[in-house]
């Protein structure tokens, strides 16, 4: 922090100094998310050094979030994965994903528009990590609040669904900017609802043109398998950092 | 609601910072807003005044909000520039993807005038 007064440009420090001295200029410099950020980066060794792949799965309510975690489900087994689920209220996904015998915490942000990297730390204590390979983070249905915002995670994933339409890239680019992978959900309804893949397609590569792109359907079991290989593809490279230590 | 868990935490800077530094009263805060990041300056101001009422540190401050645009570097050949349209994040000279963000994706509290 570099404190310069205005009157005669010093940056003495004495604390004295500055009561008595009039339109004192303090310069900051200080990045908001700088607490959230350190936080963050102690969850990213946690899981790190647990070989656990952590997932930030992000998209609007209803896309499909719950749905993309019990489909990869059905390709790596349950007992490998853990799973941190966030909404305003309820449990109701939570239910979801114990019924498909993967173990779920909830967390209720009453208000809170997106998770943050000290809500995560404070779930690690509640959450039986040892033995599981991936963690989801099912972040809050919104896709505006979390782009950014760092929780600890190895792999951003954006979920958004044919309904939805083939605009949503041009409309929220800050999300898609940062997300590792991008998953088009409910393909099989495209036709009905006029999505057009190509302009999705062409809208995402203009902001981010390294995540690749899957397409799933529940429909369609087979479709989570290619999503599952990838993220297993990926482990593998956090299992090598583990291993350099 | 977004704005409102962040103006209590640039609240929270603040006043730490009178406190560590004997500051009775701060008459301007310059924030800068990246254009990466998903915060409305004017939500920002709004919340401030509602929570600045309860601190005498800040109880006459004023928020002064600059939007910062986005700048990069061309990770494959190294152009440095302003990205004019953030649905088109690609290197003006070259076409990269691969752009290292040096401006614009932070929301800092620069300076204090107290």
């Amino acid at each position: 922090m570099i404190i310069l007064c205005d009157s005669c440009g010093c940056n003495d420090n004495n604390p004295d100094t500055f009561k008595t001295q009039p339109n004192t200029t303090i310069e900051l410099y200080k990045d908001i998310m700088d607490e959230n950020n350190r936080i963050a980066h102690k969850n990213w060794h946690f899981f790190t050094e647990k070989g656990v792949l952590c997932i930030n799965i992000m998209g609007s309510p209803g896309c499909g979030k719950t749905s993309l975690i019990e489909g990869i489900a059905k390709h790596i087994p349950p007992y490998e994965i853990a799973v941190i689920q966030g909404d305003l209220e309820s449990d109701i996904d939570k239910q979801r994903l114990l019924k498909a015998d993967i173990d779920t915490l909830q967390i209720n942000t009453h208000s809170g528009c997106h998770l943050n990297a000290a809500m995560i730390q404070d779930s690690i204590s509640k959450l039986q990590i040892n033995g599981k390979k991936f963690l989801f983070i099912e972040n809050v249905g919104n896709l505006v609040c979390p782009a950014g915002i760092k929780l600890g995670e190895h792999l951003n994933i954006v979920i958004s669904s044919t309904p939805e339409g083939s605009d949503k890239p041009r409309k929220y680019p800050h999300i898609f900017y940062n997300a590792d992978a991008i998953i088009i959900s409910k393909i099989d309804l495209s036709e009905a609802v006029n999505f057009t893949k190509s302009d999705y397609i062409k809208s995402i590569r203009k902001i981010n043109r390294e995540a690749p792109i899957f397409m799933v359907s529940i429909k369609n079991t087979k479709s989570f398998q290619e999503v599952a290989d990838f993220l297993v593809q990926k482990r593998s490279h956090i299992k090598n950092h583990c291993h350099k230590h | 609601m977004h704005e409102l868990s962040v103006t209590q935490h640039i609240v929270e800077i603040i006043i730490d910072t009178c406190q560590n530094n004997s500051i009775a009263s701060v008459k301007k805060i310059f924030i800068d807003i990246g254009l990466l990041t998903t915060y409305e300056a004017e939500a920002i101001k709004y919340y401030f005044n509602l929570i600045k009422k309860n601190y005498t540190e800040i109880r006459d401050a004023i928020v002064v909000i600059k939007k910062k645009k986005v700048k990069y570097k061309c990770k494959r050949c190294h152009n440095k520039n302003m990205v004019e349209d953030i649905t088109a994040l690609i290197c003006h000279r070259c076409g990269s993807s691969e752009l290292e963000i040096i401006e614009g994706d932070k929301i800092k509290i620069t300076k204090l005038e107290v």
